[in-house]
């Protein structure tokens, strides 16, 4: 019947993002039947943008040329006002690219056998030089993270020890130290994890990284009395909790002291993250 | 032994060994963008618990989160009716320095009536001066008016120039998408 000619059903507002998006980048040429299985369950915000991702997500030419184009000025803008000293904006700008066009090795087969790029995981919450400006600081943390452990000589080899006779055993009083070490940071990591996430972030972000307490607020959607107001609870609230696995061993100079130190552990010595995109 | 008492190496060690792996690997880049461009509260419950968990695992990632949306703010993407908020703010400035301006303008004029409006009191035979009421003293009708809409002007400027900057939905729309 007429089952094999006809189109599939295509909603009236993905024909109006199609539209849209056409009038905005005409010379990307990409059907809206790849449009609409493109789209997730999400409504996007921003469906031109997603629909530039996604014809880029299937290696047409002329979605990276305006990607390049159009949505590169606006990249480095960004980067550019925030990048530290070590950071070249063009230099993460060109491997935030090179990471986006790279191969999803999740994303479904393309019909001439290649792989989807990784621009296909942009859903179109936020606009794309937002969402690029973001993949580019992650590459910039990267790269700090890579160079601090090559100084702090991290990386390489793990080297093998020796096997020369039986190993040394350590000394008693040196193995009790580190066994209670060991203890305080569990009951800490428990203690911590049991806070909420809110508080987890606040903590790390202030003691942790030393971030203004305003702009700790901001990141958190706080104001800055709230900020003072939940940092001094939550400090409170971890002492309680230690202090209840372990009565009248933790006071709030230790509670302050390891809360900066767990903090702080993964700001020179985390390995490189794996991103999404 | 007590926490207080354990030296930083050795607790910087036990840490590493109880923390494990840090969940910011595993936060998607849109969500981390989706924070910086609408605030945190505009994620999902979950996701916002996966993004500050992140953050609480690795504070850096939260540091990343707050340059970047410094950096919004100042390269100006906040944008109300399609203009930047520096634009609101200027014209504000020049609203208010045109409405004081004006306003000394008619109240330091040599005014005439100020002097010489008198009236004849017929009953003394005598010239009585009396004070102008304050409308007279600011100056006349056009004045009044064009000193009138330049304050109204002044408030509706303010609105878009001190609007909450999180509440702006993105490049090209403002409060309430406008």
């Amino acid at each position: 019947m007429h089952s094999a000619t006809m189109r599939p059903m295509i909603p009236a507002t993905v024909e109006t993002w199609f539209q849209a998006s056409q009038r905005r980048w005409p010379t990307v040429d990409w059907p809206m039947v790849r449009f609409h299985a493109h789209l997730g369950p999400d409504q996007p915000k921003h469906p031109e943008d997603l629909f530039l991702g996604g014809a880029a997500s299937e290696r047409l030419q002329s979605a990276w040329t305006v990607i390049h184009v159009e949505i590169r000025p606006e990249v480095l803008r960004r980067v550019m006002r925030v990048s530290r000293r070590s950071e070249a904006p063009e230099d993460l700008w060109a491997e935030a690219l090179a990471r986006l066009i790279s191969d999803d090795p999740e994303g479904l087969e393309l019909p001439d056998g290649r792989r989807p790029a990784r621009i296909r995981r942009f859903r179109g919450l936020v606009p794309m030089a937002a969402f690029i400006a973001v993949v580019a600081k992650r590459i910039g943390l990267d790269r700090i993270r890579r160079t601090a452990r090559v100084r702090l000589g991290l990386d390489g080899d793990p080297v093998e020890p020796v096997a020369i006779g039986s190993p040394q055993p350590l000394p008693q009083e040196e193995a009790e130290s580190m066994e209670m070490a060991d203890r305080f940071a569990a009951e800490f990591a428990s203690a911590f994890r049991s806070l909420t996430p809110t508080r987890q972030a606040l903590l790390s972000l202030v003691y942790g990284h030393g971030m203004g307490k305003a702009d700790a607020g901001r990141v958190l959607g706080m104001r800055d009395y709230e900020v003072s107001r939940e940092l001094g609870a939550s400090i409170r609230s971890l002492r309680d909790r230690l202090d209840a696995v372990n009565p009248g061993t933790w006071t709030q100079s230790a509670a302050e002291r390891w809360t900066r130190a767990w903090a702080a552990i993964s700001e020179s010595t985390e390995g490189a993250t794996r991103h999404d995109a | 032994m007590t926490p207080d008492s354990i030296d930083p190496e050795r607790m910087r060690a036990a840490l590493e060994r109880a923390r494990g792996a840090s969940p910011a690997d595993d936060v998607a880049d849109e969500m981390l963008a989706l924070a910086i461009e609408d605030g945190i509260d505009a994620l999902a419950p979950s996701e916002r618990a996966a993004v500050l968990r992140a953050m609480a695992g690795d504070p850096a990632l939260g540091a990343v989160v707050a340059d970047l949306a410094r950096g919004r703010a100042v390269t100006g993407e906040w944008r109300i009716l399609g203009v930047r908020r520096e634009a609101w703010r200027a014209a504000l400035a020049a609203c208010a320095i045109l409405v004081v301006g004006t306003s000394m303008w008619a109240l330091l004029l040599p005014a005439p009536t100020f002097h010489e409006v008198q009236v004849l009191d017929s009953s003394r035979g005598s010239a009585a001066v009396t004070e102008p009421s304050f409308a007279e003293w600011f100056g006349g009708m056009p004045l009044r008016a064009t000193v009138g809409a330049l304050t109204v002007l002044c408030v509706l400027l303010a609105i878009p120039s001190f609007w909450p900057l999180r509440s702006a939905s993105g490049p090209g729309r403002g409060p309430g998408g406008l």
